[in-house]
């Protein structure tokens, strides 16, 4: 029931905020980093390393799209696994390969040649997305450690880069970090909202089905009450004999109906139970005393099982004498649904013309006939089970 | 069950809204041929019952709906001094079920009572377990968490007597014993007894059960 509402808005949500972090992602690596790589080509010492690193950055930038917009974007943490160290290696292997030929202070830091250092931070974004924000932050911590660590060894570091890298991280971090957060909060958000409007239409339905039942009951309340009037205004003035066994019989049919009806306490409509009170008021019209009571909760069932659940007992209600007691057993796990009357019915009645065979089945319910005791009556089981 | 002959009997205090169904009382306990029941105190008011003789009483039946307002959130803290009968109206499985958690020894509903009532009074003086067809209803309409796990006998046995509600008739369809229907009915209730919030009257009926051999120690824990 609440699988629609909750989900769709939710997923639209996602899936732009997803689609805003992988243009820019992708763009920054398509457009600063491929012309880093192209200009500076004849600057690196190893032309070839720093092409592999850019692959490697393109397949995990591709990687990581995919797995955003795919489903459960939390579904795979391999990912992130491999692919921060990964992304890490390429800054060391980039930063250590195109320092080269570069003269002045900071040049070698922060030439277009030096790209992968700069990327780092859009793709771990991606890598790490919707993954918790401290993992992003534990990333682009370790991402400086690692530039540093590369520009000690290779001597670039001097005040004036080290400076300027601290600046560019500070930037560049809370940036990525603001757009990581921004999501994760923007989906809490609407999970929240989507979730209350969910609650909310739920509500509205059962207090539709509650008004349904309630009305329903209300009209059988004043049709029995009526009766029972008829009944006691009878008894008081005379004209009804206590001692009449027809008197007594309307009483026992009466007093069943109103105990049913007290009894009923579903706030959700059963059409099950609904078409079993029905065939239970038409025998009690004929002074037949029903009793109608139920163990679990109904499920919904389709109406040819219904219809193949009730006809058995129906037919042992109609040919109930004096007195019925119908039961309905539902069970959840696994689930089943049992409808069972015994009455002080004639055999021959109770058969209704279903023939010789003595149980029968038809969409997935069983009905097995049996005498209660002695000749006593009938009873009769009509069984489903789901699968 | 069991215990035909008693020392004495049982001391009961029934506190319910309707003077008819108080004088109904009386009469069953009068017409009991065995003298099993001793009525001590009766009213309308649980207080006002439980403020004289009533106190002394083994059991105490109580009605759960008093002039309209619920007395089932009491029965927890009487079932601390008695043994609490509910006799009530209510049929659904949800009050039922609350009912027993709370420790109460057994359910009737007012139909029942005519049928049941001696019985279960009996049953409930000696921390013994007395299942009628509607406690039988709430046990199987049972899909709490809470649930505890019955044996496959155990649940046809509640679930035929709910049907059927005639030991003989559940008896016959089973193929079993009259006693062994009765042994797989008590069984079904001892481990709801052993089951949810602990009660001094649900520890005294398991205790009790595995004393009389109807459950061992290892099926209740």
């Amino acid at each position: 029931m609440t699988t629609p509402v909750t989900t769709v808005p939710v997923a639209r949500y996602a899936r732009n905020t997803a689609i805003g972090a992988i243009i820019v992602a992708a763009t920054w690596h398509l457009i600063n980093d491929l012309t880093g790589l192209v200009t500076g080509w004849s600057h690196y010492r190893s032309p070839v390393v720093s092409a592999v690193a850019w692959g490697v950055v393109s397949a995990l930038n591709v990687m990581g799209a995919v797995s955003m917009l795919g489903e459960g974007a939390r579904a795979r943490p391999y990912l992130p696994i491999v692919g921060v160290p990964l992304l890490l290696a390429c800054t060391a292997a980039v930063f250590a390969n195109s320092q080269a030929d570069t003269p002045g202070p900071g040049a070698g830091v922060f030439s277009p040649t030096n790209w992968a250092w700069a990327t780092f931070g859009w793709q771990a974004v991606l890598l790490l997305w919707r993954w918790p924000l401290l993992w992003l932050l534990a990333a682009l911590a370790a991402n400086m450690v690692v530039c540093l660590a590369t520009a000690y060894a290779t001597g670039l570091l001097d005040w004036v880069s080290l400076s300027r890298m601290v600046v560019v991280f500070w930037g560049t971090a809370s940036i990525q970090l603001a757009v990581a957060g921004g999501a994760t909060a923007l989906v809490r958000l609407s999970e929240r909202a989507a979730r209350a409007g969910a609650e909310r239409a739920e509500l509205l339905a059962a207090r539709q089905a509650a008004d349904e039942v309630h009305a329903d009951r209300q009209r059988r309340y004043r049709a029995i009450g009526r009766a029972v009037r008829q009944l006691l205004a009878g008894l008081a003035s005379g004209e009804l004999d206590p001692a009449d066994g027809r008197v007594q019989d309307r009483c026992a049919v009466e007093a069943s109906r109103l105990r049913r009806l007290i009894a009923e306490h579903d706030d959700a409509p059963s059409p099950l139970l609904h078409e079993l009170r029905a065939c239970a008021d038409v025998a009690e019209r004929r002074d037949v005393a029903v009793t109608l009571e139920t163990a679990g909760v109904v499920p919904p069932l389709p109406v040819q099982v219904r219809r193949a659940l009730t006809e058995a007992p129906i037919h042992v209600l109609a040919a109930a004498r004096s007195h019925a007691r119908v039961t309905v057993v539902s069970m959840a796990d696994p689930p089943e649904v049992e409808v069972s009357v015994v009455a002080d019915a004639e055999a021959d009645d109770a058969y209704g013309g279903a023939g010789g065979s003595d149980s029968g089945r038809a969409h997935g319910v069983e009905v097995t006939w049996s005498s209660e005791g002695e000749g006593e009556g009938r009873w009769v089981r009509a069984q489903w089970r789901g699968r | 069950m069991g215990q035909s002959a008693v020392a004495r009997p049982v001391k009961v205090a029934v506190v319910d809204d309707h003077p008819v169904v108080l004088d109904g009382i009386r009469s069953w306990i009068k017409g009991d041929p065995q003298g099993r029941l001793e009525l001590v105190a009766d009213g309308q008011w649980v207080d006002a019952v439980l403020s004289g003789p009533g106190r002394g009483a083994d059991v105490l039946v109580l009605d759960l709906a008093l002039f309209g307002e619920s007395v089932v959130d009491r029965v927890g803290e009487l079932a601390v001094q008695f043994r609490v009968v509910a006799f009530s109206a209510d049929t659904a499985d949800d009050t039922i079920r609350e009912v027993l958690d709370a420790g109460a020894s057994a359910y009737l509903t007012k139909h029942e009572g005519a049928e049941h009532f001696i019985a279960a009074v009996v049953s409930a003086a000696a921390d013994r377990p007395y299942v009628t067809p509607s406690l039988a209803k709430a046990m199987l309409g049972d899909a709490g968490p809470g649930r505890p796990r019955l044996s496959g006998q155990e649940e046809r046995a509640l679930r035929l007597w709910f049907q059927l509600p005639k030991k003989q008739n559940v008896a016959r369809e089973m193929g079993i014993a009259l006693d062994t229907v009765d042994q797989y009915i008590s069984r079904a209730r001892v481990k709801y007894a052993a089951a949810g919030r602990p009660a001094l009257n649900k520890a005294a009926m398991v205790a009790r059960a595995i004393e009389d051999g109807l459950v061992r120690p290892e099926d209740v824990r």
